[in-house]
């Protein structure tokens, strides 16, 4: 049999992380080194445009009022539409409008970002990649000689232990409030989220995903019911109190 | 006083040299800056199936000390992931480094017919153990 | 051979010449083990801190207790480096000791001390602090939990307990206080104290925390200081007390309150020893033989004999005087750097002041013959003047002079040394006495525009 490499892995920092992109599988004549520099090139792009860190990026300005979004660059325009979408199948857990100083689509931004990369790695003829931006996954195809990618989740607060590994085949978001504290705002009480250290969404989109996980980091288990009605997606819980929930469909490895 | 001089050159000399020594040596330790534009590409290589690597991830901050995951792989399967850097400032951490490595082994282990692709945790810009064994796996995975 | 005078009477002893002994001198000091000895300890100490900063990063410095944990780690390793080196300064490396003096390496001990204690001092406190930050719990409590769980952090603790102790108890205000025997025995649990701190370092600090070959470099410093006081401290000494077996074969009255000790022993044609120089002597009979104490040798040793002259001032110099024959002798040495081989001009003029003239008698024998030596002896009445036939014998056969200032210091200063030697621009200037006599004749030297490299000098310490 055939020698492959087992992956070619390259790490990018952009978007105030360092996303991981590891390529498992290329459809053959393919240049794997031509494919991650096109996706890099793509996520740095993207993150210009969207990124909220930059007072002049076209979203920050369209957030200010400075900029009208229909003159906006039509990415943004496709982030909003998709935070409108988020917030209505979120039942309003997820709310970037509920967000001091303006829209927020951070929560659902990132996401999206990474499935840009993984559409340009699949556009230059990558089978199977990850693509990790900072705990936000976005898959492809799947691992040689596997049917899904297995998919290790933190421990909130046991720093060097995993809470659980899972299975998943599209997206895997993770959100929580165990780093930077009261980040997350309930848009119901505009109040900052206490009592879930950490919530991941597995489905099939990672814009979604990551919505949904920023949502169910504020609802808790009430936000938890709300994506178990959710065709395509899943969702797990850690409590601050350690306690674990979860919607029925998670494969649990 | 020439004593001076001499003192002080030779003590700079020292320094350097652990400096350049340090620069030239493993990448496991270097940290990456979140802005900024280096990039790190590992180069697949063909290991043969019997090989056992190890790598240690980047040292991290993460509140309680300083932690830095070592994984050893066996061709593709991971067998052992170890706390490599202990630097520990509270006995809660002492105790993790002692109770919770075991169960961070079996469950990794336990949790892969081949291996862990990756991991999923909630974001931040350094976060301590998921740059730590994703960097190690990453730089495992070449 | 030399014939030893009876206790009964008073015979002056002709030294012979040198040429008949066998004794050998001690070796030439070498001038460039000083620049590769600082060399070596500067780049020694640049790379030690470099060792803290390259095991930081950005991100551990900007969490919570980074920058006091990461000077908590540069304090630590700068101290020990430097406490280290104070081991080295006093573990009589003979290489070194011959170029610098047990003097010199002794005050350079001293007055480099504050420095590691305090580096030392502010390493736990800044370490405590960081660590308490970073739990965030309080730093009384969090010391509480550093000692108590952390490894080998309780015997580092009591080391550093010991060792601030030992400092303490060091300052001269405090030394004076107390008997030079306990001060002493106290402060060789410095050993003791950096034994037990060793291990913490290895255990927790970042630098050496899976580093392994830092940690062998570390313990091969370690080690090397060990070994450098083992040899020279303890193995060196032990092996030229054995081989020579000195013991006293008589004690003879010079003065009133001086004593010359000869002593006998073997194969003391290996022992190689500079006129002008000095043994820490340990007299093994009751009550005195957990004491060493530094005189210098009043005669070129001229096999089997061996010459020491003393001046009873505190209890154990006066006991010398009553010193049985047959009392064997464990010595440390020679040390010294009061010898012929200091010299840097041809000429020399050698000044005594009361029992310091030993020194000179016994540098006076190394001189050559014709080299034209001037010797002044200072004492403060006749009876000070001991020794004072030989040396001017000794002087008389070198073809110089013999000035002799007698009485009280009211009436006789050393400002006129420029009458008694008007060449004193071409000669090396040999000092010996006392602090205060010794620190106001080179007062004087200088003031008359003697080159500091032209001035050597031994202190007694009376």
């Amino acid at each position: 049999m055939r020698q492959v490499l087992d992956a070619y892995v390259h790490a990018e920092p952009v978007m105030g992380t360092v996303v991981s992109l590891s390529v498992h599988d290329v459809a053959s004549g393919t240049d794997v080194r031509v494919a991650i520099e096109a996706a890099c090139r793509r996520l740095h792009q993207l993150d210009a445009l969207l990124t909220l860190w930059d007072p002049t990026s076209p979203m920050s300005r369209v957030r200010a009022g400075q900029l009208a979004l229909d003159e906006a660059p039509e990415e943004l325009a496709t982030v909003l539409a998709l935070c409108r979408e988020a917030t209505a199948i979120s039942g309003g857990w997820f709310d970037p409008w509920a967000m001091p100083g303006g829209v927020d689509p951070t929560g659902l931004a990132k996401g999206w970002v990474l499935e840009q990369a993984v559409a340009s790695l699949r556009n230059h003829g990558v089978r199977a990649a990850m693509v990790n931006g900072g705990g936000d996954v976005a898959l492809l195809g799947t691992p040689r000689g596997d049917d899904s990618w297995r998919i290790g989740i933190q421990h909130p607060w046991r720093r060097d232990t995993l809470a659980a590994v899972l299975e998943a085949r599209a997206a895997v978001a993770t959100s929580g409030s165990y780093e930077r504290g009261a980040h997350l705002i309930n848009p119901f009480s505009g109040q900052p989220a206490v009592g879930v250290a950490s919530a991941t969404v597995v489905g099939t989109s990672l814009a979604m995903a990551d919505a949904l996980a920023t949502g169910l980091a504020v609802g808790g288990d009430a936000a938890l019911d709300v994506v178990r009605r959710l065709e395509g997606y899943e969702g797990y819980l850690i409590g601050a109190d350690g306690t674990e929930t979860s919607t029925p469909g998670i494969d649990f490895v | 006083m020439r004593h001076r001089a001499a003192l002080a050159a030779s003590t700079a000399a020292g320094f350097a040299a652990i400096l350049a020594l340090h620069a030239g040596a493993g990448p496991s330790t270097a940290v990456v800056a979140p802005t900024g534009s280096t990039s790190t590409t590992t180069q697949g290589a063909q290991p043969p199936s019997g090989t056992t690597r190890s790598a240690v991830g980047s040292s991290e901050q993460y509140g309680y000390g300083v932690l830095s995951v070592k994984v050893t792989v066996r061709g593709s399967r991971i067998t052992d992931v170890s706390v490599s850097t202990l630097q520990t400032a509270e006995s809660y951490s002492q105790s993790i480094a002692q109770q919770v490595i075991p169960i961070l082994r079996n469950e990794v282990l336990a949790a892969q017919s081949t291996a862990v692709n990756g991991i999923s945790g909630a974001t931040y810009t350094t976060q301590a153990y998921l740059q730590s064994l994703q960097s190690a796996l990453d730089a495992l995975r070449a | 051979m030399a014939t030893v005078a009876t206790r009964t009477g008073r015979r002056p002893v002709r030294p012979p010449d040198r040429k008949t002994t066998t004794s050998r001198p001690a070796p030439a000091p070498r001038p460039w083990v000083l620049r590769t000895v600082t060399v070596a300890l500067g780049v020694g100490f640049g790379a030690t801190l470099a060792l803290g900063v390259t095991a930081e990063s950005w991100s551990q410095l900007h969490a919570a207790g980074g920058v006091a944990m990461f000077l908590g780690s540069m304090t630590g390793l700068a101290g020990t480096y430097l406490a280290l080196v104070m081991v080295l300064l006093v573990s009589r490396v003979p290489v070194v000791e011959r170029v610098l003096g047990q003097d010199r390496l002794v005050q350079a001990h001293r007055r480099l001390a504050p420095w590691p204690l305090s580096l030392i001092a502010a390493h736990v406190v800044l370490l405590t602090i960081g660590y308490a930050q970073a739990a965030h719990t309080g730093a009384w409590h969090e010391a509480g939990v550093l000692v108590g769980t952390f490894p080998d952090m309780l015997t580092a603790t009591i080391g550093f307990a010991l060792m601030m102790a030992i400092g303490l108890v060091s300052i001269r205000a405090i030394r004076q206080r107390i008997r030079r025997e306990r001060w002493w025995a106290f402060h060789l649990c410095m050993y003791l104290a950096l034994a037990l701190s060793f291990a913490h370092v290895i255990a927790l600090g970042p630098s050496f925390v899976n580093h392994p070959l830092t940690q062998l470099l570390w313990g091969a410093l370690w080690l090397a200081t060990a070994g450098s006081v083992l040899a020279y401290r303890i193995g060196l000494p032990v092996a030229r007390t054995l081989r020579h077996r000195l013991h006293v074969v008589e004690v003879r009255h010079e003065s009133a309150d001086v004593v010359s000790i000869v002593l006998k022993g073997r194969r003391l044609d290996r022992l190689s020893v500079s006129g002008g120089q000095f043994f820490e002597w340990r007299f093994l009979a009751p009550g005195m033989w957990w004491q060493a104490h530094p005189f210098s040798i009043s005669a070129v040793p001229r096999p089997p004999y061996l010459r020491l002259t003393v001046r009873g001032i505190g209890d154990f110099s006066s006991a010398l005087r009553h010193l049985a024959p047959g009392t064997k002798v464990a010595i440390e040495g020679p040390y010294g750097t009061f010898t012929r081989h200091a010299q840097s001009r041809t000429k020399a003029v050698l000044i005594a002041g009361g029992i310091g003239v030993t020194a000179v008698r016994s540098l006076l024998e190394d001189l050559p013959r014709n080299s034209d030596p001037v010797v002044v002896l200072r004492a403060s009445d006749a009876d000070g003047l001991v020794l004072s036939e030989e040396v001017t014998e000794l002087t008389r056969q070198r073809k110089g002079r013999v000035h002799e200032l007698v009485g009280p210091r009211s009436m006789v200063s050393l400002d006129g040394l420029m009458d008694l030697v008007p060449d004193l621009m071409q000669r090396d200037v040999f000092i010996a006495g006392s602090a205060s006599f010794v620190h106001r004749v080179v007062a004087v030297a200088s003031r008359l525009g003697v080159a500091d490299s032209a001035l050597h000098f031994e202190v007694y310490e009376l």
